[in-house]
This record gives C-alpha cells, structure tokens and sequence, in this order.
C-alpha cells in the first residue's frame, strides 16, 4: 500500500517519461493494425490505399516519442510541478465523470444532472451552501429549458420510471 | 453592384425583414455562445420553420445567424475555454490566456472588433466581386489545399516557447485521431474494433470541449473553490486606437486570407481561423508570445474566420457550391424555396441576392453595436466560485458533446478527452495542434490521397505546382531555420567560449 500510494504521489513527476511511453507503446501497436487495413494492398496498385496516413502519422509519433524519451534521460532528473490546493479533486472529478457517463442513459438527464451537480459540489469541498443550491436549481433549469425545450435537442431520458419523469418535462 | 444594392435594400428594408434580421442576430449570438449548439445547427433547425416566410425573408434570417454566431463562438472560448463553435476553437488560445491575466473584457473586446472588420470586409467584397473570386477559388486544387494545411499544421506546432518536438507530436497525434473511423475513399474501416459511433470517427466538437474545457475545469477545481476569478475593469470594451493600429497588420492580413479561404468549396472558416493564427506568428515580430495572451492571436482568427464565413457564401451563390457547412444548409433553404443558385441567380434575382449581401453586412455592423451588452453580461460570470463554475463547465460539456449525435459515445470522449488534456497539459504538450490536427486531418488526408492519385503516385506533383511549392517552401523553412540557428550557436565563436 505504502509503495502504491509513493507510486501515485510520484505520477505527475513520472509523467515526464510516462507520456512519451505511452505515446510510443500506442502508436507501435496502432502501426501494426494499419497493415490489416482491408482493401489496402489492392489500393496500393492503383493510388494510395487506406493505410498510408496512419502509417505515416504513427510512425511520426514513434520517431517523437522516442526522440522526447531520449531528451528526457539525457537531460536526467524529473520536474517539479506546482502543488495545487485541493490535488484529491482530480480524483473526485474522474470517479465522478465515469459515475455520471454510467448513469445518464439509466437515470436521464432530468434526474441525474440536479443530484449529480449538488453531490459533486460537496465532494470537491464547496460548502457556500447559497451557491449550491442556487446553482443546482437554476442551472439544471437553464439546461432543461434550452437543450430540449428550446433546441429541441433530445438529451437521455433514462429508463423505467425516470423516463416517464423525463416525459413529464420534455 | 450598385443595381444590387439598390435593388437589395428595396427588398430589405421592410418591416418584416429588419424583425427578423435583429431577431437572426440574437438568436446568432446566443446559439454561438452555447457549446454544442453552433450556427450550422442552428441554421439547421430552423430550416423547416422558414417553410412559411418568403425566400428573402429566410435567407435574411439565416444569415443573419450565420454572421453572428461565427462571433460569438469566441465568448465562451474567451471565458471558459470552451468554444461555443469549432471556429473559435483557435481564438482559446490567446483569447483564454488573457482572461486568465483578469483581462476577459480586453479580450473579447478583440474578438468583437476583429470579428465585426473581418465579417464586414468579407461582407463587402461578397457584394462587390462575388462571382470573380469563386472563380479565384476554384482555381486551388487539392496539392494546393494540401500544402495550406500542412503549413498550418508545422506552423502551430512550432510556435509559441514550448518544446517544438512536443508541439509536432501532438500535431501527428491530432492528425492520427483523424484517421479513425471509415475511409472515405476506400470505405475500410480503420481502428473501429466494432465500436458503430467509431465508424463516423472521432468527433471534434467533443474532443474540443474535453481537451480545452473539461480540463480546464479539473484544474479550476483543484485550486481554491470557494473563490471567485479576479477580473480587471475596464470603461470600454473596444480596443484603443494605438491598440488597433498595432494590430493594423494582423487584420488587413487576416481578412483577405480569411475570405479566400473561405470561399474554397469544403474548407471553412474553422480552417481559415487556424491558418490565420499560424500565419500571423510566423509574420510576427515575437512568435513566442503567441499563446500567451496578446491580441494579435484573437485578432487573426477571429479576423479570419468571420471573413471566411462571408467567404463561403460567395460560392454557394455564384456557383452553387457551398463552401461550409452552414451555407450547404443554406443552399438547401434556397432550394427549397424554389431559386436556383448559379451565376444566373444574379440576373434573375438581384433583389434576393442584393438583401442578402446587405444582410451579411448590417449584421456583421450589429456585431460591434450589440455585443458590449452581451460582453458586460457574460464576464459577469466571474463573479461565481471557481467550484461552481468548473461543475457548470462540466455539464455544458456534457450536453455540448452529446447534443452533436444524440449519442452516449460522444459523453465519454468529452470526459477521456479532457482527462487526456488535463495530463498532456501538465506536462506541457500544447493542445491546440491536437485539436488543428483533428479538425483538419480528415480533408488533410484526402487532398493528399487525391492529389497522389491524380500524380500516379508521383509527390513531385506538391513540388511541380507553383502556389502548393512556394507554401511547402515556406513550411520547409519553418523547421530548418531553428535547426541552422541551433548550429550557428554550436559552431559561432563567441558562443563556444
């Protein structure tokens, strides 16, 4: 636990490497599927086929990545970065998000978005409670009023029940 | 043309026309201040409620909109980082970093007066020279557009005092994403693994809004929450006269090339805005400072992509070829409303083709006369809590992203997108060649492909034509020079010792 918790403190600083090899790992293997590209060879003959770009393109992210690599051990030692007040916020956001793109075809817009944005406030630490609110209320009201009613823009509707609460609104 | 303005303000100035072109500007700013709700979209869902009006009177209403949400696309991109339109997706750069310095009023301030120049010129030259510029345009050719985008894509990736290396990674990275999704050419599928939404490729409205705003928004909530953003203030929003004739240079460089580029048939004012920022740094007495929050870096794009709206009217009228996506669905509602675009709408129609430039202009005018009120109300949002604010962003986002395709993938690429930003940005890899990459890979790859395909093969077809060799000269040039000043430093005595 104690080394996985270092590992995490560590991760921005890692990054400097960690980036460009993820970059590398990535472009290699979407390198190797473009010579799968269906149609490629029998293109080739005439013009140029399907898998020219992305040839070009991940091979240039290769070359980069390797090159930034390079520059990094060269140059030794990992940045510093400026510590930020609340850091535990990015976690929250993601855990979050992902809870969020999860629920929205279940739950819908309608019932998600004014819990989801109350909840979140609170986790990532906001207590004025008169913004909280405030915002919660008119802001899933704004979103209500221009998104489907206005633009006609039909956002997720959840299922079962909540999407019959979705239809009494819009 | 003195016939068609005549013959176009007759026809405009009826009580019933002026409603609607006011009611076109508001329902323009506003739309193009929504993220995810855009001018072409919007156009678009009014296309069928224009049914019951007359011709003139829906193309006034159209344009109208069209003319102003290309502005008011930079509000939001100014404010929060998230462009309300993919063509302000380049004034982010410049435009957010002086927000960022508690400047927002000075920065919508260039946006709003490059917008109202560069909308106004294209206007005018719209009226005055329509049908001999879309000829002009016709004459660029894939090898052409190939090497304007290139140069585009190597001069924003160097620019700026970042690591060049990391800027030209990112550009291929950008011009990768392109690349998935099904092949136009071809029909093959390329790195879809069965997923249906990535048959259409990767979306650029939500990776814009996942790698400017949702990142931005992660950050604003890792700071202080509770605080609100310190904003400078200011008596008027309008540049100074030392300011504009400063940036004198930038706008009489950027209209034109806008406009040109606008009235290429398929390009658009999203390209032209990129374009324009890249050609501004490279003719730029300090190419470092772009991205850092000057004004020459809102005043060309927004310049340019105004211009460039106004641009792609000329062959949508002229020759019937629309020149974005927006006019495509205008040319739809002339269709439909029984006129035939073509060189002989201007000799059976001038009144409806004399309103419409008239439109094009009195709206650009209105952008400078209506949105100060607008500028004053939106930095107003600054007195909200960072906490808040990024909660909003996040929403807006989610709404933006989904509302493009009605579809869920969408919502999960704004989010996997702004925590990709939220890292690459970190470790300072510039986002903006990213998004250039994506925006414009797809037609990057096609002339590239078509103009091969046209050569048999041959590259020398990029070198053997006059206009796309002098651009990858110029391009060539932009990353040799620092290579020769690397090895001047090495090599120049005083510096060895």
């Amino acid at each position: 636990m104690k080394v996985l918790k270092r590992y995490l403190s560590n991760l921005g600083r890692r990054g400097e490497l960690l980036v460009p090899l993820s970059f590398l790992i990535a472009s290699a293997y979407f390198f190797y599927l473009a010579f799968e590209f269906r149609g490629a060879f029998v293109m080739m003959r005439q013009g140029v086929g399907p898998d020219l770009f992305p040839k070009i393109c991940t091979a240039f992210i290769m070359v980069f990545s390797l090159w930034l690599i390079y520059t990094e051990v060269k140059e030794g030692g990992l940045s510093e970065f400026e510590r930020p007040a609340n850091p535990q916020n990015l976690w929250i956001t993601i855990a979050f998000m992902l809870v969020y793109a999860f629920l929205l075809e279940i739950v819908g817009f309608i019932v998600l978005t004014p819990i989801w944005v109350a909840a979140y406030m609170l986790a990532i630490g906001m207590r004025r409670w008169r913004w909280l609110i405030g915002a919660t209320v008119i802001f899933s009201a704004f979103m209500i009023v221009v998104f489907p009613k206005l633009m006609l823009i039909p956002l997720p509707r959840g299922i079962g029940i909540f999407r019959e609460i979705s239809f009494l609104i819009f | 043309m003195l016939d068609l303005i005549t013959l176009g303000a007759q026809t405009l100035f009826t009580p019933a026309n002026i409603g609607w072109l006011l009611a076109g500007v508001f329902i323009g700013l506003m739309a193009g201040a929504t993220p995810g709700i855009s001018g072409t979209m919007m156009v678009a869902i009014l296309l069928p409620l224009t049914f019951g009006l007359n011709s003139t009177t829906a193309l006034v209403l159209m344009t109208a909109i069209y003319a102003t949400a290309v502005f008011s696309g930079s509000i939001t991109a100014v404010l929060f980082r998230t462009p309300g339109a993919p063509e302000a997706a380049a004034t982010v750069l410049d435009g957010y970093e002086m927000t960022r310095q508690g400047k927002p009023h000075q920065a919508l301030g260039h946006a709003m007066f490059a917008s109202f120049l560069g909308g106004t010129f294209g206007a005018i030259v719209f009226l005055a020279a329509a049908p001999q510029l879309a000829r002009v345009a016709l004459e660029f050719g894939s090898p052409e557009v190939f090497a304007l985008i290139f140069f585009t894509m190597v001069a924003v990736a160097t620019i700026g005092g970042g690591n060049r290396l990391k800027g030209l990674l990112c550009s291929f990275f950008g011009l990768f994403l392109a690349t998935v999704g099904m092949d136009v050419i071809t029909g093959t599928y390329r790195y879809t693994f069965n997923v249906p939404i990535l048959a259409a490729g990767v979306s650029f409205i939500p990776a814009i809004l996942g790698l400017f705003a949702v990142s931005e928004a992660i950050r604003m909530v890792q700071g202080s929450v509770t605080e609100t953003r310190v904003v400078k203030k200011v008596k008027t929003i309008i540049p100074r006269l030392s300011e504009i004739k400063k940036l004198l240079p930038t706008y009489l460089r950027s209209g034109p090339l806008g406009l040109l580029i606008g009235a290429l048939p398929g390009v658009g004012a999203t390209t032209a805005s990129f374009v324009s920022y890249a050609t501004a740094a490279r003719f730029s007495k300090h190419p470092e400072k772009f991205g850092t929050g000057i004004a020459e870096g809102i005043a060309a794009p927004e310049t340019a992509n105004n211009a460039a709206a106004m641009g792609a009217m000329i062959p949508m009228l002229s020759l019937g070829i629309p020149g974005s996506a927006t006019t495509a669905v205008m040319l739809a509602a002339i269709i439909l409303h029984g006129l035939r675009p073509g060189p002989f709408l201007f000799i059976r129609s001038p009144d409806f083709v004399g309103a419409i430039m008239l439109t094009a202009i009195i709206a650009n005018v209105l952008i400078i006369a209506v949105s100060p009120i607008f500028i004053r109300l939106f930095t107003r949002i600054f007195q909200i809590p960072q906490g808040v604010l990024g909660t909003v962003i996040i929403i807006l986002c989610v709404a933006g992203g989904f509302a493009m395709r009605n579809n869920m993938a969408d919502v999960w690429m704004v989010f996997g997108f702004g925590v990709m930003g939220y890292v690459l940005e970190r470790h300072k890899f510039p986002l903006a060649p990213i998004v250039i990459g994506l925006v414009l890979g797809q037609l990057f790859e096609q002339e590239f492909r078509r103009s091969l395909t046209i050569a048999h093969g041959d590259a020398m077809i990029f070198l053997t034509n006059p206009i796309s060799a002098v651009i990858i000269g110029i391009t060539i040039l932009i990353l040799v020079i620092p290579l020769f000043r690397g090895l001047w430093h090495i090599l120049s005595p005083s510096k060895a010792r």
